[in-house]
């Protein structure tokens, strides 16, 4: 922090914390007895209840001539009951003046002894229920001459510490001032580390720009003025020596020459793919992506997979592996697609062994790999997938299926359908469909009977591609035995397709209005498309 | 020495054409958006431009009308990534552009069609 700014911060500190003090002292010395004497001064004689005596200790004289008495003959010697506090305040200071002796003075509340602080309260109460006389008010704001001499002889004095004291012994003060402090010093935390991590986060982006130029023409200089055999001929500390000096010990700059590298390779092709790989092994920036997988933070475990990934770091594929059933998605993801593009798998393990469901994201990601893979390598063996026990696994096998035009597996399909769960069949089915394999029309027919409405309608829109004579009779039955309209619709529709003559024929014969309309929906040469 | 225009917001990729270009002895000038590619196009008398299709403020399609209106002799080399969309390249073709450089490519090649392109 700058010297001016910190001292600027301890003033208005300092300033605040001597106001909330201020405010403290300010209502206890409101809270000070002096303006309940002032009134007991003027009204003591009309509070109902309210009396005092006075007490001296004496042994030696006779004070019987102030008309006090010594009932237990102990040397405490008592006054009679007075109701005015003027006259028990006149008697004290005679007391005092003709023998030297200081009275107590006691405060009797209906004939029992109390303590100061309960007349003090008594006397709150009867001010806050209104039961003080009228003219005590504007009386007590204003002394008449020599009564606050009287008064000031009467207080007790009370140190300031005391006063203080008397502050920190408030709890709701305390906990009040407590909070602000709090608050004070959680929010300068606050704001100091939003301060502290902007200021990292401005220096690490200045940084990066300041990398980027200087790696560009090094970078440049590599793959345009040396050929791919010269390059793999240089050794680490010729590479070294391209950049400046030291600089490839700093990780922010790895890391910015590695997105660099990548953000090339991603755009180039031919040698200059092979080249941006040798500078970036060359370099030992390969260890540093490997490096990032002890990482504790997520997001630099997922960076450092998806450079082992983009680069091809085909050995860091078992370091990549304990990954792959990760909770977090992305690294789990990252990892999966790494492991599929890197590990040269054609059984696609990591993927049969996945235990968690697989998302469409994932699955577009993964098809792309796949896709890859059978195209330039080894034939995947899709069918491995089908004995997942993973649900989701097998069925983005039985998509592959259709998508990579595997027809030769449509065999082991109709095998596994019979099993097969719902999401399954649903996907079988539009294999089926794609490849209009007739052979599994048998199994489409006794489906038809199932409670699910999804794969119902799914079986129906296969049949209408598919189907045959044996299916038209099965679909004439269900229309007869009543559907709802929505598979109505689409039985028809499928009877329509495959044969129109017995779609039409049925429905003259069926006294079915519904029926009827979709019929005429479905024969209307502009409707149909509707 | 021929002037040529790179209009690309990618720095990384223009700066790596600038290299290259210059390494053949062109004289090179990069604009990173549209509003500055169509300045530069007023300002630099190109005896070429390369110029992506999908560029900040103005529409690559933009860049090619505005030059062929300026310098409607002058070649123009289109780059863009291959998902891009099929009309749009066909709509530079109708343009008048001389050649479509899809991404990834290879800068030699590239370098190749310029030569080719500037005689």
């Amino acid at each position: 922090m700058h010297e001016s700014h910190r001292r600027r911060f301890f003033k208005v500190g300092s300033l605040f914390l001597f106001l909330i003090f201020q405010l403290g002292n300010l209502r206890a010395q409101d809270s000070l007895s002096l303006q309940v004497e002032s009134k007991l001064f003027e009204v003591s004689g009309e509070i109902p209840g309210l009396s005092f005596i006075l007490e001296v200790k004496e042994n030696e004289k006779d004070l019987s001539i102030f008309s006090l008495t010594q009932p237990d003959h102990n040397g405490l010697w008592v006054s009679d009951t007075l109701v005015d506090f003027r006259s028990a305040a006149h008697l004290r200071d005679t007391i005092f003046s003709a023998s030297g002796k200081k009275a107590e003075l006691a405060f009797l509340l209906f004939d029992q002894k109390s303590e100061k602080e309960a007349i003090d309260e008594f006397l709150d109460n009867l001010s806050r229920n209104e039961l003080l006389p009228s003219d005590v008010s504007s009386k007590s704001n204003g002394f008449e001459e020599g009564e606050l001499h009287i008064l000031a002889s009467n207080v007790n004095f009370s140190p300031y510490y005391e006063l203080q004291t008397k502050i920190l012994s408030d709890t709701k003060m305390l906990l009040l001032v407590s909070t602000l402090v709090l608050f004070l010093v959680a929010s300068i935390i606050l704001v100091t580390i939003m301060y502290v991590v902007k200021k990292r986060k401005k220096k690490r982006d200045s940084l990066t720009v300041k990398f980027k130029e200087l790696s560009l023409e090094p970078v440049s200089n590599l793959l345009f003025e040396h050929s791919l055999e010269e390059l793999q001929s240089f050794d680490r500390e010729k590479f070294e020596s391209f950049f400046p000096v030291d600089h490839l010990k700093n990780n922010l700059f790895k890391d910015v020459m590695i997105m660099e590298i990548i953000s090339l390779n991603k755009n180039m092709k031919g040698e200059f793919k092979t080249k941006l790989k040798t500078i970036y092994r060359k370099l030992g920036l390969d260890a540093h992506s490997i490096q990032k997988l002890s990482s504790k933070k997520w997001d630099v475990i997922t960076s450092g997979i998806v450079e082992i990934n983009e680069m091809d770091v085909v050995e860091a594929a078992e370091k990549v592996e304990k990954f792959a059933k990760s909770e977090n998605f992305y690294v789990r993801s990252n990892a999966v697609a790494t492991l599929l593009n890197i590990s040269n798998d054609p059984e696609l393990k990591v993927l049969v062994d996945q235990d968690f469901p697989l998302s469409r994201w994932q699955q577009m990601v993964y098809f792309r790999i796949i896709k890859f893979i059978n195209n330039s390598q080894e034939k995947v063996r899709v069918d491995l997938l089908f004995e997942s026990k993973n649900e989701s696994v097998r069925v983005f096998g039985y998509k592959l299926v259709r998508y990579l035009g595997l027809f030769e597996l449509l065999e082991i399909l109709i095998n596994k359908y019979k099993n097969a769960t719902i999401p399954e069949k649903l996907e079988m089915i539009k294999c089926f469909d794609v490849f209009s394999y007739q052979d599994s029309l048998n199994h489409l027919h006794r489906d038809l009977s199932t409670a699910d409405k999804g794969l119902f309608l799914g079986i129906i829109a296969v049949l209408q591609n598919i189907g045959n004579p044996i299916s038209e009779v099965i679909l004439l039955e269900k229309l007869k035995n009543g559907l709802d309209f929505e598979s109505k619709k689409a039985v028809m529709q499928a009877l329509n397709i495959l044969n129109p003559d017995v779609l039409g024929e049925w429905t003259r014969q069926a006294d079915d209005m519904e029926a009827y309309q979709i019929f005429n929906h479905l024969t209307d040469p502009v409707l149909s498309h509707v | 020495m021929k002037n040529i225009l790179i209009i690309e917001d990618d720095r990384l990729i223009s700066s790596l054409l600038n290299f290259r270009l210059k390494k053949d002895g062109y004289h090179v000038t990069t604009a990173e958006d549209g509003l500055t590619g169509m300045d530069a196009i007023d300002a630099s008398e190109p005896d070429l431009i390369i110029t992506d299709v999908m560029i900040p403020f103005k529409t690559g399609i933009e860049i090619i009308n505005h030059a062929k209106k300026v310098y409607p002799k002058v070649p123009i080399i289109v780059l863009s990534s291959l998902g891009e969309e099929e009309a749009t390249v066909m709509e530079a073709f109708n343009l008048g552009v001389s050649d479509f450089v899809p991404k990834p490519f290879n800068p030699n090649e590239l370098a190749v069609r310029v030569r080719r392109l500037i005689q």
